[in-house]
């Protein structure tokens, strides 16, 4: 009896998260697989290549294919940089850390979808923080818009990076104070300066963070949607179109849901390999 | 350089970081406070004198108080729920070694960082098909559901970092299960259950995309996707009024990271890192 009911019961304690994480997660990832491949119904419909044809013809995904890839790259390296400054000098300095940790991180708890709506008037073209600061120094004449075709995809992108950079540099500080002081005074004996303890002390030992923070910050951004939805919905034109972007407006607004899928799946291929990478670190840890 | 060169020149940095942290948020602060007219007038001042005429109409007329008191049953009733079951699941699966607690965490762990843009339409597709869409069940279900993977990666973090001896003594004494978690597990959990309850609702509170993709009117609509179709609508038209209307927003969240900031950091590092 005993027996039996310790067999059962990673089951059993399991079973209430289980009758909601299967249904409405699993199931929903499984029929991204499956509606990209038949068509959703009584039935039974191949087709696959009809979306593959869509897929292939449709200019707006490679447009969306570069933005989400030029959004990974500068979202996985500028907030790693800034974050590692950010931590070694809170770490560095004598008083006022938990301030300025406290201030800096303020941005964490904000959704994306405000932070976004926080952002437009700052680049507002007439009453916007940023034009008016440069037209009082007289550096411009006109202002620059920044969500114009040509430059919206890297205004958002510094909004990305204001809302990121605050984690990495969490992050960040957490690895700094498990390196024990004796490391630095030694360092300090031996005549060091500060640019060379970091170089030879400090970063060899951030290293798994820093890969870590990169790994993590490419899963996030390949499924990016909140910010860019918010501050452009993908326009103006498909200036700032992504994958996810791409792939609501396919769904809820061209109700096409077996192509809405077919991109999300195109996400999770181009995420498969980092995740695939990740697991095996994870287990190397 | 001296020492103290480099230490001025560091607090320096981190001014300019701090003031790239707050100053959107500063701006919103004020002009949400502002009328239209005075934005345009005084777009980056201080507002002449503090009205929360804003605020009342994004409450009221924006609908705000359906949205938050939506959210507010979300979070009310999704954060305990995946708290107390994800600690229940994850005590289980960690203690008990057979192979099917590991198949189950397996099963868990496949929802690890799988972001909603993956599976949206599927999942309106099925609400819709179960007739749940657009209700506050719906809406419930699929943030526990989004959640549940973390949650118990989270838990099992935790637990596996600390010593069986406590509860081997209680079951000696004659505790079963359910009381071992009870009095045991459940008392020395307490920070890592904040640091998750912190987050749980901070992610719930956040959402947009599911909120988007599973409701159709404002009856279940939760906050952030009622805040997209408010600055859809007002976002080009009136900024004060959207400040007002992402203060409102980010203040439950923003509020519970003033008082909990510690645990919330330090239950980040946790979930990031495991």
């Amino acid at each position: 009896m005993r027996k039996a009911r310790s067999t059962f019961l990673p089951l059993l304690f399991s079973l209430p998260l289980l009758i909601v994480y299967v249904p409405f997660q699993l199931v929903p990832i499984i029929g991204t697989i499956l509606f990209s491949f038949v068509k959703p119904g009584g039935k039974l419909e191949f087709v696959f290549f009809d979306h593959i044809n869509k897929l292939v013809s449709d200019t707006v995904i490679i447009k969306a294919l570069s933005n989400n890839f030029i959004w990974i790259i500068f979202s996985m390296f500028v907030p790693v940089i800034i974050g590692l400054v950010a931590a070694s000098l809170i770490g560095f300095i004598p008083k006022g850390r938990s301030i300025f940790r406290f201030l800096i991180f303020f941005p964490v708890p904000v959704a994306y979808a405000v932070i976004g709506a926080m952002w437009s008037p700052i680049y507002h073209p007439y009453f916007g923080l940023i034009n008016s600061v440069l037209r009082s120094t007289g550096l411009i004449n006109r202002p620059i818009i920044f969500l114009s075709p040509d430059l919206a995809i890297w205004s958002l992108l510094v909004v990305n990076i204001w809302g990121y950079y605050p984690l990495t540099t969490i992050i960040f500080l957490a690895s700094l104070q498990k390196i024990p002081s004796e490391l630095y005074e030694s360092a300090r004996v031996d005549g060091a300066n500060v640019l060379q303890t970091f170089l030879h002390i400090t970063l060899p030992l951030l290293k798994p963070a820093i890969s870590f923070l990169l790994i993590l910050i490419m899963l996030q951004s390949v499924g990016v949607f909140d910010l860019i939805w918010i501050m452009t919905r993908g326009g103006p034109g498909h200036a700032t179109e992504v994958l996810g972007t791409w792939a609501y407006q396919q769904a809820f607004l061209f109700f096409d849901y077996g192509y809405a899928c077919t991109i999300s799946l195109l996400i999770a291929i181009v995420t498969l390999p980092v995740a695939i990478y990740m697991l095996v670190i994870r287990r190397g840890m | 350089m001296s020492r103290k060169g480099v230490l001025i020149l560091a607090y320096f940095g981190l001014l300019i970081a701090t003031v790239y942290s707050v100053t959107p948020l500063v701006f919103t602060v004020f002009n949400s406070l502002k009328t239209h007219q005075e934005w345009m007038r005084n777009p980056l001042g201080l507002p002449a004198n503090w009205r929360f005429d804003n605020y009342l109409q994004a409450f009221v007329e924006g609908k705000f108080y359906v949205f938050m008191r939506n959210s507010f049953i979300y979070t009310g009733i999704g954060v305990p729920i995946l708290c107390i079951f994800s600690l229940i699941a994850a005590y289980a699966l960690n203690r008990i070694n057979s192979r099917l607690s590991s198949i189950l965490l397996s099963i868990f762990l496949l929802g690890l960082g799988i972001p909603p843009t993956l599976y949206f339409v599927p999942l309106a597709m099925e609400l819709d098909a179960m007739n749940l869409i657009d209700t506050h069940v719906g809406v419930l279900l699929s943030y526990i559901a989004a959640n549940v993977s973390f949650s118990v990666f989270f838990m099992s973090a935790y637990l596996a970092g600390f010593p069986k001896e406590l509860e081997d003594s209680a079951r000696v004494d004659g505790c079963s299960t359910l009381g071992v978690i009870r009095h045991i597990i459940i008392p020395l959990c307490k920070p890592a259950l904040v640091s998750l309850a912190v987050l749980l609702f901070v992610f719930i509170w956040n959402d947009l995309l599911i909120g988007l993709a599973v409701t159709r009117s404002e009856v279940a609509r939760p906050i952030m996707a009622g805040f997209a179709y408010f600055y859809g609508i007002k976002g080009r038209v009136d900024i004060p009024l959207i400040s007002a209307g992402a203060i409102l927003s980010a203040l439950p969240a923003l509020l519970l990271y003033i008082t909990f900031h510690r645990s919330y950091i330090q239950g980040l590092i946790t979930g990031l890192k495991g």
